[in-house]
């Protein structure tokens, strides 16, 4: 997949660079490029089964406390 | 600085949005997690579940029309002061994009495990998202008007399906009624107030762009009542048809009841109907969750468009739908004992907080 991802990513590039930096909207540059980087590390290291950080298991352990008094309160 | 989105749209292209946001994922999904903790009653936590929604929806609505032509994330700058403010838009992207990954998840794990399980979930999740970005390009008003279009086709099959499965309905399975008690209740409705109410809350990115203001509130409510509506009838259909065990069960249930559809010898197996109805659904979902997440991003940086941002986001939506969660058991787990708060966390408490800063600071002016 991650091949795909960088095929897109050239297109979007060779497409958005000129024309951003034509209208001189630099602030949507570095944005663009930006999130365009984290996009293109993120597919390669799924590729490669990195570990990748996932939020939900973030939020579990910032709601768990909360979510077990409410349903143990429910049930 | 012009305005990012110059399209407009009318109170009934908003009700339709709001109609099929709240069907989206949610009539597969809500059916299950209902039954599995109201039981035979989940028909009654759904309706316990529309009505705490209703009261969400005014709240909503108070808030976004103290603050005509501005999208939640611009006034909660302009509420909460600059700081605040951003870190408050933040969190709402955050809720955005992540209710898009999860939705896009969705669609995947119901294609991989129902329609065609060879198929690898990153190229459904490519294909899907393809659409999302060509739509969220081409901008509010486009989606809203497809919607338009779409919605006589969603409306037959979904009285199609209840029409064929009225033969099919058991009456003794929905008894004895309220046996799980108001804490089982309140307990299901969670589920319903979560998976489509609390998520309503994307809308207020687009409140301003609706060309007649004081129509906002019926056209809100209408939508999200007939959204409710059916999702109560295709919960009550289940526990008739299916039985509350079979619907706890299954993680679609309402694609398997579309399976006993069987009229006469001749009519049968027409299941697919669910999917289409359910693939429309929540095209509309993704879209308006994807593109309020583009425009708030654009609007808290204060840039002039959103779209080159589109291509990016979505590279990053697609791994992120993948990682997200490795198996469904950990979703319907996580769905039920932990998207509740964080939904009440991002869908009630925030623009509840919102709201009771914005009055007491109009009030000590």
């Amino acid at each position: 997949m991650a091949w795909i991802v960088l095929v897109l990513s050239v297109i979007a590039v060779v497409y958005e660079y000129p024309r951003l930096r034509r209208a001189k909207q630099f602030k949507e540059l570095w944005l663009f490029m930006i999130l365009l980087a984290v996009g293109v590390l993120l597919s390669v290291a799924e590729e490669l089964h990195l570990p990748i950080p996932d939020p939900l298991n973030w939020l579990t352990a910032i709601y768990k406390p909360m979510s077990r008094i409410v349903l143990s309160a429910l049930n | 600085m012009g305005e990012i989105e110059k399209g407009k749209i009318n109170p009934r292209q908003f009700s339709v949005l709001t109609l099929l946001f709240s069907l989206g994922s949610s009539i597969l999904i809500v059916p299950s997690a209902l039954t599995s903790i109201a039981k035979q009653d989940g028909w009654l936590a759904a309706i316990a579940g529309v009505a705490g929604g209703m009261l969400l929806l005014l709240l909503y609505h108070a808030l976004g029309s103290r603050y005509p032509g501005q999208s939640l994330i611009q006034y909660s700058e302009t509420i909460l002061g600059r700081w605040l403010g951003k870190l408050a838009a933040v969190l709402f992207l955050g809720y955005f994009f992540l209710l898009s990954a999860l939705v896009l998840r969705n669609v995947g794990d119901f294609i991989t495990t129902i329609v065609m399980p060879e198929t690898p979930i990153q190229v459904v999740h490519t294909l899907f998202l393809l659409a999302i970005v060509i739509g969220v390009g081409l901008g509010l008003e486009v989606i809203a008007r497809s919607s338009e279009i779409f919605l006589p086709c969603i409306v037959l099959l979904i009285v199609v399906l209840i029409v064929f499965l009225i033969p099919q309905i058991q009456f003794d399975r929905i008894e004895p009624v309220f046996e799980t008690g108001a804490k089982g209740i309140i307990h299901g409705s969670l589920s319903v107030l979560s998976i489509p109410y609390l998520e309503l809350v994307v809308f207020l990115m687009i409140f301003p762009y609706v060309n007649r203001p004081n129509k906002i509130r019926p056209a809100f409510m209408k939508g999200a009542v007939l959204g409710g509506l059916v999702i109560v009838v295709v919960t009550m259909f289940c526990v008739f048809v299916l039985g509350w065990d079979f619907t706890a069960r299954h993680t679609f249930p309402s694609y398997t009841l579309a399976k006993k559809i069987q009229v006469g010898e001749f009519l049968q197996r027409i299941e697919v109907l669910v999917a289409v109805i359910w693939f429309l659904t929540i095209f509309y979902k993704l879209a308006i969750c994807f593109y309020a997440s583009m425009l708030g991003m654009a609007q808290l940086f204060r840039m002039r468009t959103y779209r080159p941002l589109i291509v990016p986001s979505g590279i990053i939506l697609c791994v992120l739908s993948i990682v997200v969660y490795p198996n469904i058991v950990y979703f319907r787990v996580f769905a039920a004992e932990i998207w509740p708060f964080y939904a009440l966390t991002m869908g009630f408490a925030l623009p509840g907080l919102l709201l009771t800063v914005s009055v007491l600071k109009s009030a000590f002016k």
